[in-house]
């Protein structure tokens, strides 16, 4: 399969409501990586409260963090689209969300006065606000991509059941909940995560793991996938993880 | 006063004074040392300043707006005391106090201060301000603050703390500055509305909106005009709620230079100025800026352009106001805006601030021009997407294709530590620039260079130098003699970029300014 012919369409998913942490750059990053590859068509298709959305039509979606109230309305839009959601994700459809959307695929958000609010149910894994932001750079472990990083800036502390499984091990940092060293959750090829920064221009890796699992799930097995000149990013990947050691350490 | 404040005010003087003996610079450790003795110190001096202060917050261009403001509170007669290195919490705000009152108590006429808005809260609370300006609310260092929410709730804290018959100065552009006047915490307070009634020259650009839907009813805001980041003539049709009427206008914008000399018949002024060694280059434009009467050209002269100024038409309660400003960038004229409407409020008569804000020059790495062997370094801090944006949007509008840029980022904790923020500046628009060089530097050099790379500039063309005198040295080489470099630096990059320059003797260390 030639990728000249190959068409890509990114889903981006309530730009308007959940934008704080430099999630453009994550679409920008998939966008650029599909392009230089040689992707005939790359297009970023933006989809918030309301406006319909089949989830066949797109062949990734990418979801970002929001502030609190913003993230109220994203989560009963999404609630009612958990279905179809739910079906896609099990077809193997990818999807990158990070902070407040990691929050929201999880099955709920227990908010500081014990009540609930759902999320679409997702990913096997539950919110519980905490009373202490966990704020910094992380440093990531992952069986799937290696090093990973990027940064923090979370109250909920999340906990996996075991429908999935965590996007690694923290080495700097907090990661889900401060607790159990874990950080993220992937399922399929659904990967939710706290990790910003913009997570995916840094973590090359994980940028090339959706796209291709989104070009198999059109075109089948045989793509084509040259190889990039990626120094640049190694360098910024290798520049975040020497900086997160350093202000762990306390270092200015 | 009480022997608490005396001993507070005294121990103050004498850290300034022992700072000084050592040549250090003073503008927060005295004002630190002299809280520890007396907590209510800034309210006893603020009680002895015979008008009373004015205090200036938001995201962007405090700084700025501040010392604008305080120009042209001194231009009336009064005089001012003023953070104006932009110290900005509680510290900086009583050293400036404590540096305009004398060992005997002696208080000035007026304090000006810029506040930061985590304490808005405490300084209103003692300084009592007859005036408060509110810029605008830009998502800014949210490792630091939290949600952009928390920074509009805490300066809502520090307007309900001012005494009655105050006055808020809102940004009626700005939504959430804006809507700052639809409070309880205002309601105390006369508003006075600064907004912008013209089309402004070119696109806004993509940046992230903060404020894109309404407080009330939560949907989107349909925006007649849009002028940068949320800024703009906005309605909700959901709930009907309205962009204030502006107060003090912005009726005609004038755009000096950027255009070639007499291409645009004369509709506007177009100014270009050349950089020559040995004096500032502000100078020789607000030279040629301040001559000409009304549809007259200065004379082009040979050289490259630089974004050096605009001539705003105001509308105001006081009658019409027009003035020369010597600053670039959309954001200065948001700034000129904010100010005149304080000074306005502060009593000030309309000539006398049009002639403070005609006389203004960037200081302080806010568009500042440092001549460096014969080029010029124009020093422009950025600290967050919508002043990164709109710098850069600023230095898009030079067409000389031998500047250069050097971006340096640092992530140290007052610059803040997340990245993510370069990635929803509007970089891309670097894409379309012609220049000679750029440079990323800093502590998150790589990352800045990355940041470029998706921008659509090819890597080849970017230099990665983390060291940042050595990165000025390689933007200097880069740009021939005169030619502008346009120094993008965070605050700590911006700190360390001027203590580079001044040991070269090129720029006052920044007490000095």
């Amino acid at each position: 399969m030639k990728l000249a012919g190959a068409r890509l369409v990114i889903g981006h998913l309530y730009p308007d409501l959940l934008n704080i942490y430099g999630d453009r750059g994550n679409v920008l990053a998939l966008r650029r990586r599909a392009a230089w590859r040689g992707v005939g068509e790359v297009e970023v298709r933006t989809y918030t409260v309301g406006d319909p959305l089949d989830f066949g039509d797109v062949d990734l979606l990418c979801m970002g963090g929001g502030e609190d109230k913003k993230q109220v309305l994203a989560a009963e839009d999404l609630r009612a689209r958990g279905d179809h959601l739910e079906a896609a994700v099990a077809g193997g459809l990818p999807v990158v969300a990070v902070c407040g959307s990691y929050q929201l695929l999880g099955s709920y958000y227990q908010l500081p006065d014990g009540s609930r609010l759902e999320g679409a149910g997702i990913l096997d894994a539950h919110t519980v606000a905490g009373e202490r932001r966990m704020v910094g750079n992380v440093v990531v472990d992952s069986p799937l991509f290696g090093s990973l990083v990027g940064f923090e800036n979370h109250a909920g502390q999340t906990f996996l059941g075991a429908g999935c499984d965590p996007l690694g091990h923290v080495v700097v940092g907090r990661g889900n909940n401060g607790r159990d060293g874990g950080e993220g959750a992937v399922r399929a090829f659904c990967v939710g995560t706290y990790l910003h920064g913009s997570l995916l221009p840094k973590n090359p890796a994980l940028s090339d793991w959706l796209l291709l699992a989104a070009l198999r799930r059109r075109y089948g097995d045989g793509i084509e996938w040259p190889a990039l000149d990626d120094a640049a990013e190694e360098r910024a990947h290798a520049a975040a993880v020497r900086r997160a050691h350093e202000t762990a350490r306390g270092r200015a | 006063m009480g022997l608490r404040a005396w001993l507070g005010l005294w121990t103050g003087k004498t850290a300034f004074f022992a700072l000084r003996l050592l040549g250090r610079g003073a503008s927060t450790l005295p004002g630190r040392l002299a809280l520890r003795v007396d907590p209510a110190l800034i309210g006893d001096l603020a009680r002895r300043l015979r008008r009373g202060s004015a205090v200036v917050t938001g995201t962007n261009g405090k700084t700025t707006t501040a010392t604008m403001l305080a120009a042209g509170a001194a231009a009336d007669g009064r005089r001012i005391t003023h953070n104006r290195t932009g110290a900005n919490l509680a510290s900086g705000v009583a050293s400036a106090l404590i540096a305009a009152t004398g060992w005997g108590g002696a208080g000035r006429d007026q304090a000006v201060a810029e506040v930061d808005e985590a304490s808005m809260p405490a300084v209103c609370r003692a300084m009592r301000p007859r005036v408060a300006v509110v810029t605008n609310f830009f998502r800014d260092q949210l490792d630091r603050y939290g949600e952009l929410q928390t920074a509009v709730a805490l300066v809502r804290r520090g307007l309900a703390a001012m005494p009655a018959g105050g006055v808020a100065v809102l940004n009626a552009d700005d939504p959430l500055a804006a809507g700052l006047g639809e409070t309880e915490a205002t309601a105390h307070l006369r508003r006075v509305y600064f907004g912008v009634e013209t089309d402004l020259p070119d696109d806004p650009g993509q940046a992230p909106s903060d404020a894109g839907h309404c407080p009330r009813c939560g949907r989107p805001f349909r925006y007649e005009a849009r002028y940068y980041a949320h800024l703009g003539r906005y309605a909700c049709d959901g709930c009907g709620l309205r962009r204030p009427a502006p107060d003090v206008a912005l009726v005609a914008l004038e755009e000096p230079w950027g255009r070639g000399a007499g291409a645009d018949g004369g509709a506007a002024t177009t100014l270009v100025a050349t950089a020559h060694a040995g004096g500032t280059v502000m100078g020789s434009a607000a030279t040629a800026l301040r001559s000409p009467a009304a549809g007259a050209m200065p004379a082009a002269q040979p050289g490259p352009a630089r974004p050096l100024a605009w001539r705003l038409h105001l509308r105001t309660p006081s009658g019409p106001m027009s003035f020369d400003l010597a600053a670039g960038g959309l954001y200065n004229v948001y700034n000129a805006l904010a100010a005149a409407a304080g000074a306005l409020a502060l009593g000030v008569e309309p000539d006398t601030v049009a002639d403070a804000l005609t006389a203004f020059r960037s200081s302080f790495g806010r568009m500042e021009a440092v001549p460096i062997d014969g080029r010029t370094a124009l020093l422009a801090l950025v600290k967050n997407p919508v002043g990164l944006s709109e710098v850069l949007r600023t230095l898009a509008r030079d067409p000389d294709p031998n500047k250069g840029i050097l971006i340096a980022i640092n992530d140290r904790y007052a610059d803040g530590r997340d990245m993510s923020w370069l990635w929803d500046a509007d970089v891309e628009r670097l894409a379309a620039v012609p220049f000679a060089t750029v440079v990323a530097s800093g502590t998150r050099a790589e990352d800045m260079a990355l940041r470029l790379k998706y921008a659509g500039i090819p890597s080849d063309r970017v230099a990665v130098e983390p060291d940042l005198a050595a990165a000025l040295r390689r933007g200097v080489d880069a740009v021939p003699p005169g030619s502008t470099l346009y120094v993008l630096p965070t605050y700590t990059a911006m700190l360390a970029l001027r203590d580079a320059i001044s040991r070269r003797g090129l720029a006052r260390q920044f007490w000095q300014v």
